[in-house]
């Protein structure tokens, strides 16, 4: 199923509702649909995909598909998560608020190209992007303090996960990378 | 070589980006549909039990849901697509020129390929026979293997860096012709007009006049105008700035009868204007008219006639020694001979004469469509090579899989 808006202000609403039924507070809520919204204008402006032949109906309005609902629970989980490590971090509320724009920018734009993350794979990303660089045993730590107890190997298998992620174009993209001293952070596709 | 048949199975139906609903491959007239089939079948659900659903006599399914009825315009809209194609002379030759390019290289390709294949398996079979037998066949299967596997380095050492497609890897000179194929329909004339625009522009038209025939249909697409690109805008902008309103009843017969000329994008302005002349209701009935005596246009190169007609020149020598493209043939016959009463001019002027169609080819591929063997799996993958869309990094990530699982 997908739902079609003819304007951005009506697509972000929509969002807005998604997330408000995943129980997202609005002090988070803003933030992360300021994200969508620079992500979707800057994947609106380029060219989505090759040229591959046959004849496509594209539809240039703003759309919600059924497939999209897992991002807005995870986006939710994530935000809530890393809203909470930071602030207890000690870092102010306007810098919390960029940090959940930027990830959630980061978040949208892979998962619009295709990418489709499980939840832990959006935490991981989302963990790494607002804390990042980060050792897989500190990210370990930090995503136990949020309430989320991922085993290291698992963590390892995500990470290694997100390093060959395919999309629609059928590229395999990294989003993220391991340095030569093990500390991994996030790429912007 | 089985094994890449089955990683290949895989990929054949393209991954479609969220904003593509639809997309017609014209060779193997196959539509894939940018939902799941438990989408459909719900859409199906939603207008089916509204008796209110079937509009009169064009029998076309209008759900009341807004988002649903978006599904079955792009049905329509790519079903338009394919009454083009085994309507007009334009897009059949167009499209017979696909297949004998592509074929003869295929079929070359599959022969050089079986035997290297055959050559190799002797071979291993000669270096194997120390071996004991147990060990012997994984042995053959694990240097089978490898030997995609450097198959897969040598193309990727090759292929273009933005481009992932393995077809396109492995016979670039026919992904080249091809493209030079195309590149005519996509050249704008000296009024900013391509065929594309031509093609998109009527389907978009056709879309919702078919789709929402019960409703006010022209106030419905003058609303959601802004929703398309340029391709799909460029020929009714066109229209409409000869015709103002009457674009609306000018822009299907004007399109249906450039695509029966060599140069369907200079031919088009020539009848949008001939078409405003005559008086408002009266535009298929002239369109009619000039597809049944045809005039000489010369900024629109030869008239090339109804599908049928090129199909008719294509029976002579030299076109018999390529093959020629057939699937159609039946259907084409039937509009030819008038089975139900329809031609392929009331196809592409007259939304209702659809639902007089007697018979419909299986065309609908969705997202998760079981790609299983035999008919469907040769017309996918034909589609699947036209549109690229099996990708060489991820076969090679599953073929690396499969050697060594995680």
């Amino acid at each position: 199923m997908l739902r079609t808006y003819k304007t951005k202000d009506a697509f972000l609403s929509a969002v807005s509702s998604a997330l408000d039924a995943q129980g997202t507070p609005p002090d988070l809520r803003t933030p992360i649909l300021s994200g969508l919204a620079s992500a979707d204008d800057d994947l609106r402006s380029e060219n989505r995909e090759l040229d591959s032949g046959g004849l496509n109906l594209k539809l240039g309005a703003w759309i919600i598909r059924d497939d999209d609902l897992p991002i807005f629970t995870a986006l939710n989980t994530v935000a809530t998560a890393v809203a909470a490590s930071l602030v207890s971090g000690g870092l102010a509320w306007p810098l919390v608020a960029t940090a959940l724009t930027g990830l959630a920018d980061l978040c949208w734009r892979a998962w619009r190209k295709g990418a489709r993350l499980s939840s832990l794979q959006v935490t991981v990303y989302g963990f790494l992007k607002a804390r990042g660089p980060l050792a897989v045993e500190e990210l370990a730590r930090l995503l136990e303090a949020s309430g989320q107890q991922v085993p290291l190997a698992t963590l390892r298998a995500t990470l290694r996960g997100l390093t060959q992620i395919d999309i629609n174009t059928g590229n395999l993209v990294a989003l993220a990378k391991e340095d030569k001293d093990h500390v991994w952070q996030v790429l912007r596709i | 070589m089985a094994e890449v048949s089955e990683l290949l199975k895989r990929q054949l139906i393209p991954r479609l980006p969220p904003e593509t609903l639809a997309k017609f491959e014209e060779v193997s007239g196959l539509m894939f549909l940018n939902v799941t089939m438990e989408e459909m079948l719900a859409a199906g659900k939603l207008s089916a039990p509204d008796p209110g659903s079937v509009s009169g006599e064009q029998r076309s399914i209008a759900p009341k849901n807004e988002d649903w009825s978006r599904i079955f315009a792009a049905i329509n809209h790519e079903t338009y697509h394919y009454f083009q194609l085994i309507g007009t002379g334009y897009q059949f030759r167009h499209v017979s020129k696909v297949w004998r390019t592509l074929m003869p290289r295929l079929i070359a390709h599959r022969w050089a390929q079986g035997f290297r294949d055959r050559a190799n398996l002797i071979r291993l079979l000669v270096q194997s026979r120390m071996l004991p037998g147990w060990y012997r066949k994984a042995w053959i299967a694990s240097e089978k293997y490898r030997r995609i596997q450097n198959l897969y380095a040598r193309l990727r050492a090759s292929a273009k860096p933005d481009d992932p497609s393995l077809f396109t890897a492995l016979l670039p000179r026919l992904y080249a012709r091809l493209d030079e194929l195309d590149a005519p329909r996509r050249t704008r004339n000296a009024q900013g007009l391509s065929v594309m625009d031509l093609l998109e522009g009527s389907a978009v038209v056709y879309q919702y006049a078919l789709t929402y025939s019960n409703q006010d249909w022209r106030s419905l697409l003058e609303n959601d105008w802004s929703d398309f690109d340029d391709t799909y805008r460029r020929a009714f902008d066109f229209a409409r700035a000869v015709c103002d309103r009457r674009a609306y009843d000018v822009i299907l017969p004007a399109v249906a009868l450039a695509l029966r000329y060599e140069r369907p994008a200079d031919a088009y302005p020539w009848f949008v204007r001939r078409l405003t002349v005559v008086p408002p209701g009266e535009e298929v009935a002239a369109a009619r008219a000039l597809a049944e005596n045809p005039s000489t246009l010369y900024e629109a190169g030869r008239h090339l006639g109804t599908a049928w007609d090129v199909r008719q020149r294509e029976r002579r020598f030299p076109y018999l020694l390529c093959g020629n493209f057939r699937f159609h043939d039946n259907i084409m016959k039937k509009l030819r001979d008038r089975t139900w009463e329809i031609s392929e001019f009331d196809l592409l002027v007259d939304p209702g004469a659809s639902a007089r169609l007697g018979e419909y080819p299986r065309n609908f591929i969705t997202r998760d469509f079981p790609v299983g063997s035999g008919d469907s799996v040769a017309h996918i993958g034909i589609a699947s090579i036209l549109l690229r869309s099996a990708s060489l990094p991820l076969a090679t990530r599953e073929l690396d899989h499969m050697i060594q699982p995680d």
